[in-house]
């Protein structure tokens, strides 16, 4: 999936605690799973499929971590929204 | 299959009978071109096998015990690998794109997974390679039809090249009664898990797959590290008498455990625990535990990002509050196991003889500061004496006093901050080094206690690295020089009135604990599922005939002849119980 002219993209700062390890991986693939539309996590090591854990996992995310955000289609307001609320939630 | 014995490294105690199951066995992969009509069909294969395990996987993780609820957590993980698209989606492009049946498509996919992740440069994502394979031998498994083999056995002993806490987890947890692997070490799932189940299980058994198969009966020796493949009547009847025998001395050591560990002639000896995570403190009063002798502090430092001195003083205070009596907490001592990232970036060419312990902690003063600040405030309102602090890997009497020059640093900083905490802590060495062996006696002027590392000890000692398996003969814990070194650093540490301990595999080894009470040691520290045993022993122990032979030991140069008049000691005061022991020292029991 490319998504470099994704409709709809922004910048997030990483704040779940201790990084993005296999459990919460696990709870956001689980719930970007629920949209319609394709959902990436950019960061300088790639792109990232936000419904697969294992792609979110490869990422190697840590805490603080600076990434993008992208959504392309029906729901991508709302599927960008959760993203961007589920990365920004310090949790576990 | 015939009559067979078989030789693993025990990782936890116990004598058992039971009918073999191999786990993923069907490990065969189907390599096969399919024409394009068929692609539908296998997606379709592939689809219901994913959808099966995935519900096999739920059922397991409903059947985790309370008490190991962090696999929960594993086999989430894996529940997830199981809709992710990645794995899924990519294996049915697979056959597809590439024209390849089911099983294959998958194969591919999972290795390349697991590449990815094996070349990860956090441990922690490392691991995760092993839960992508494991789901990936389920589905596969379920591909060929093999996971659909139920067994009926009543006792089950369970087989595989590695195992996961969900295929335990499958197979009715009350029915197995041991477990061997091909793989793993004593940290591995395998290890940790059998002792929570308490059922005794091997590692490292090589050639399980040539001389047993499915079915066949087999006596597991959790003790001595044997496998016996298809016993006969009289073995049948030996392994009934001896597992009906340990299993009366097991409940009675434990039931006694509770209890101090006194000698016959009235000398007691503390019998502590070495653990490594903080909820391992609350349940050591069932192991009868008097404190807690070693806490290693590692184990949150080895995650992706540093913890802070918050987390770290939540953990402390824990350990410390949860122990059973004094609590024992060793500076961080990377590099003894396992390196941190920081470490690892250093490219030593030896590491066991590199920046770590105490060498790395005070080269990188921002990580020794939070724990010693986080130590100091765990200390706070805890009455003198409880909480210790012990340093790994001392060389110098410098470093003592550097240590505790921050120590006090940091105690004024708390006070100008106001944020409570304890004034001083004692400080311990760990004698480990020649050095500290050396110097023992000016090291006994600056600290409070001794803590003997026997492991590092004799690894130092004899110029030998603890993975090389060339030079693991040279392992010799009676070795003259090891112990004279042991006189010598119990003897320095009484000259100053502070006490000495030993930590390390000596001291849950029946030999050694003769030779180290011999010698006058004050408290012996080690797992928590050797201290019962090692509280039976020393109750039957005479202390003066100990010392005696300890004598006898410090006088010979002959190894086996320490070993014969040891054995003679030992067999003498604990006859047929002495097997139920297990000792690195006499090497595999016969």
């Amino acid at each position: 999936m490319k998504l470099e002219d994704a409709a709809l993209s922004r910048q997030v700062k990483l704040c779940t605690r201790n990084g993005l390890h296999a459990r919460p991986a696990a709870r956001l693939a689980k719930e970007m799973q629920r949209f319609a539309s394709n959902v990436a996590i950019a960061s300088d090591t790639g792109e990232a499929d936000a419904k697969s854990m294992l792609d979110i996992l490869s990422l190697a995310l840590a805490e603080d971590a600076v990434v993008a955000i992208k959504a392309d289609g029906p729901d991508a307001d709302q599927a960008l929204e959760a993203l961007q609320a589920f990365l920004e939630k310090p949790g576990d | 299959m015939a009559r067979a014995h078989l030789y693993g490294t025990p990782v936890s105690p116990g004598i058992s009978l039971g009918t073999l199951h191999f786990l993923h066995s069907e490990n065969f992969v189907d390599r096969r071109y399919i024409k394009p009509e068929e692609a539908a069909r296998e997606q379709a294969l592939l689809e219901g096998a994913i959808g099966a395990v995935r519900e096999d996987l739920v059922a397991a993780r409903e059947k985790v015990p309370d008490d190991l609820a962090e696999y929960r957590e594993v086999i989430d993980a894996q529940i997830e690998m199981t809709r992710d698209p990645k794995l899924g989606g990519t294996a049915r492009r697979r056959i597809a794109e590439e024209g390849i049946c089911a099983s294959w498509a998958l194969h591919k996919t999972i290795e390349e997974l697991g590449r990815i992740f094996d070349a990860m440069d956090d441990p922690y994502l490392r691991e995760r390679a092993q839960d992508i394979r494991s789901v990936g031998s389920r589905i596969k498994g379920w591909l060929t039809g093999a996971s659909e083999r139920e067994t009926e056995d009543a006792d089950i002993i369970l087989a595989a090249e590695d195992i996961s806490p969900a295929d335990v987890m499958d197979v009715d947890l009350k029915r197995i009664r041991g477990i061997l692997t091909q793989e793993g070490g004593p940290t591995s799932h395998t290890s940790i898990l059998s002792r929570g189940l308490h059922i005794p299980a091997l590692v490292c058994v090589t050639g399980l797959r040539l001389a047993a198969r499915e079915g066949d009966s087999v006596i597991v020796d959790g003790l001595g590290g044997g496998v016996l493949i298809a016993p006969d009547d009289k073995d049948a009847q030996r392994f009934k008498a001896r597992a009906a025998e340990y299993a009366d001395w097991e409940s009675s050591a434990r039931t006694m455990s509770q209890w101090p560990a006194d000698t016959m002639d009235g000398l007691r000896v503390d019998v502590m625990a070495n653990i490594e995570r903080a909820d391992e403190a609350a349940s050591l009063e069932s192991f009868g535990a008097d404190g807690i002798g070693l806490y290693r502090t590692e184990f949150s430092f080895l995650g992706r990002q540093k913890p802070t001195e918050e987390s770290l003083y939540e953990e402390y205070r824990t350990v410390a509050e949860k122990s059973p009596g004094k609590a024992v907490i060793r500076t961080l001592d990377a590099g003894a196991d396992k390196l941190l990232d920081a470490q690892e970036a250093l490219k030593e060419p030896n590491p066991a003889l590199g920046l770590r312990g105490i060498r790395y902690t005070l080269r990188h003063p921002d990580i020794f500061r939070s724990q010693i600040s986080a130590l100091l405030r765990a200390g706070a309102n805890l009455p003198e004496g409880r909480l210790s602090i012990l340093l790994p890997l001392i060389d110098t009497v410098e470093e003592v006093r550097a240590v505790k020059r921050i120590m006090q640093e940091i105690s004024h900083e708390l006070t100008a901050r106001r944020i409570p905490h304890a004034e001083k802590l004692p400080v311990g060495v760990m004698v480990e080094t020649p050095a500290a062996a050396l110097i023992a006696d000016a090291l006994a002027r600056e600290c409070e206690f001794f803590s003997i590392g026997t492991n590092d000890l004799i690894h130092y000692l004899m110029a030998i690295d603890r993975n090389n398996r060339h030079v693991a003969y040279l392992n010799q814990a009676l070795h003259p020089a090891v112990v004279r070194s042991l006189k010598r650093i119990i003897d320095a540490g009484h000259r100053e009135g502070i006490r000495v301990s030993a930590c390390g595999e000596l001291s849950s080894d029946p030999y050694g604990i003769v030779l180290l009470l011999g010698m006058g040691i004050d408290a012996v520290s080690a797992s928590p599922s050797f201290l019962p045993g090692i509280k039976h022993l020393i109750r039957k122990l005479n202390s003066q005939a100990c010392s005696e032979l300890a004598s006898q030991l410090l006088m010979s140069t002959d190894i086996s002849a320490c070993k014969h008049m040891l054995n003679e000691l030992l067999q003498r005061t604990l006859g047929r119980e002495l097997s139920f022991h297990t000792s690195t020292i006499m090497g595999t029991p016969a």
